[in-house]
């Protein structure tokens, strides 16, 4: 009697338990139209909901609330007038703002927009960046083919630590291509994904290598090799043609602090994306695939984060692109 | 002790020798970096003066905000014509649509038309907005115009009479006041 309750008990459990299956609407939030934003290409956002959105376009960095009214447009011409200001990530970190630039440096700004300064002389902007406690930074540096790691900083982006491991067969795609991601769990442990696969590398906050998580999903196209491997400029459209049929581990998200999200991008004729979600030990969470035709900009505290962009109004202007919200059930 | 002299006036004539040879490489390597920035202008005004006399194609564009205005790239009269492509130079389309909304604020009897190499009418509708471009915005994929810019370089600005570029300007990136210094001669 007891061995047949106890199977219903791990029956019941695995048909109710954490098993993510679908994506769903939650909410939009529209960005004040004060400011002329052309897309939302990267977003993040912080503990109380506010906004950093980074658009290429226009190359602004601006600081929306939580309702989307604007906090302010960040401007670094007042800590360091004369730098060719071309942003490319806005990310919150302890405390502070950390903007990357494109003429590779970075500078620092106070959570509400104002100038706190640039980062330090030896700073070489990374592909990726997030904040850690302690005013700390971690960088994910892809750059220099022969040295690709991870590196934990001081908030003025002085190194303090490099680590990690990259795959040497596919230094090239990871170097080249947009893709891949860095989260940080609230006991300090480290997760690395690369473009080139859908495997997470665990860390603890020492740097130092715990464990690999997750596997390639049965729709997964993988790479047989690195399609950048040894090539001039003349034949790198011919590469970029390589990729397309297959897939690519976009972004790592922390859904909530023991869920991870891994985004996949596949292209069969139309681009779509699917989340894969693993808890922090590494244990697969959606049995069933949850596919997407948006792109995800960012997930914080359980909320997936898109940005759509309306209509053209009447008398021909686009409002600013929406930013809606989603969840998993 | 003539033998210290001696040693210490060769010394002397060394250091002297050294700083001549600094001071020279110095000033030759200022002169190296302002001949590469010249260098480079030439080179793109080379590029540029294959465009004149060249005629333009004709080819049906869309208006981005209203279809019913949809046009022929017909220029008899001299027009301002901007090419943009999805491709190009993000930053020196930019810049350039917001010198030719300088320009058009400053002399208004200039026409000019901005032209969107793409069958995309939310890029083309950003950089109006963006830009804050105060004249006309189309967008059209048409082969004619690929053909047409030899280089491939976005963007490609050209004055055009008659049909036939008169003159045209590729831009440099990162170098504003070789695109300032054509607007000035129009």
């Amino acid at each position: 009697m007891n061995k047949i309750l106890l199977l219903f008990i791990i029956i019941v459990s695995s048909v109710f338990g954490q098993n993510y299956s679908k994506i769903y609407s939650t909410g939009e939030i529209h960005l004040d139209q004060k400011i002329l934003l052309a897309n939302i290409n990267k977003l993040d956002i912080d503990a109380e909901g506010n906004l950093l959105v980074t658009d290429f376009l226009s190359k602004s960095i601006i600081l929306f609330d939580k309702k989307g009214e604007l906090i302010k447009v960040l401007d670094p011409t007042q800590c360091h007038p004369g730098f060719t200001w071309r942003p490319y990530l806005a990310k919150f970190a302890d405390g502070y703002i950390i903007v990357l630039n494109s003429i590779p440096w970075g500078f620092k700004f106070n959570t509400d927009g104002t100038c706190l300064g640039d980062m330090d002389v030896s700073f070489i902007a990374p592909f990726k960046i997030l904040g850690l406690s302690g005013r700390k930074l971690l960088g994910y540096h892809t750059n220099n083919t022969e040295e690709q790691h991870l590196s934990i900083m001081d908030q003025n982006g002085k190194q303090i630590k490099s680590f990690g491991i990259f795959p040497k067969k596919f230094k090239n795609l990871i170097s080249r291509f947009e893709g891949g991601g860095i989260v940080v769990d609230s006991k300090g442990n480290i997760y690395q994904l690369n473009v080139s696969s859908p495997k997470i590398t665990k860390y603890d906050k020492e740097g130092k290598y715990i464990k690999d998580i997750g596997d390639y999903p049965s729709y997964y196209r993988r790479f047989g090799k690195d399609p950048f491997y040894s090539i001039g400029p003349a034949q790198l459209f011919k590469a970029i043609k390589k990729i397309k049929g297959k897939s690519l581990a976009t972004d790592l998200f922390l859904y909530n602090d023991k869920t991870l999200a891994i985004l996949i991008q596949n292209e069969k004729g139309v681009r779509t994306y699917n989340l894969e979600l693993y808890s922090t030990d590494g244990k697969h969470l959606n049995s069933k695939e949850i596919s997407t035709d948006f792109n995800i900009l960012a997930i914080k505290n359980e909320a997936i984060y898109s940005s759509f962009q309306p209509e053209m109004s009447s008398d021909g202007n686009i409002p600013n692109p929406v930013i809606k919200i989603f969840s998993l059930k | 002790m003539k033998l210290k002299r001696y040693l210490i006036s060769i010394l002397l004539v060394i250091l002297l020798l050294l700083t001549f040879f600094n001071i020279n490489r110095i000033v030759s390597d200022r002169s190296k970096v302002s001949h590469s920035i010249q260098e480079i202008r030439d080179v793109y005004n080379k590029y540029s003066l294959t465009f004149n006399k060249k005629k333009f194609p004709i080819i049906t564009v869309k208006n981005v905000v209203d279809t019913s205005l949809n046009f022929k790239t017909i220029f008899k009269d001299s027009t301002i014509v901007i090419i943009l492509a999805k491709t190009g130079c993000s930053p020196c389309q930019l810049r350039e649509l917001k010198n030719l909304s300088a320009l058009k604020k400053q002399k208004n009897t200039f026409k000019i038309v901005a032209i969107l190499n793409e069958d995309d009418q939310f890029t083309a509708l950003k950089l109006k907005k963006i830009a804050k471009i105060n004249f006309p915005f189309y967008y059209s994929h048409d082969n004619n115009i690929t053909v047409f810019n030899t280089f491939k370089k976005y963007p490609l600005v050209c004055l055009i009479s008659k049909q036939r570029v008169e003159q045209a300007l590729l831009p440099i990136p990162m170098d504003k006041e070789y695109s300032l210094k054509f607007y000035n001669k129009l």
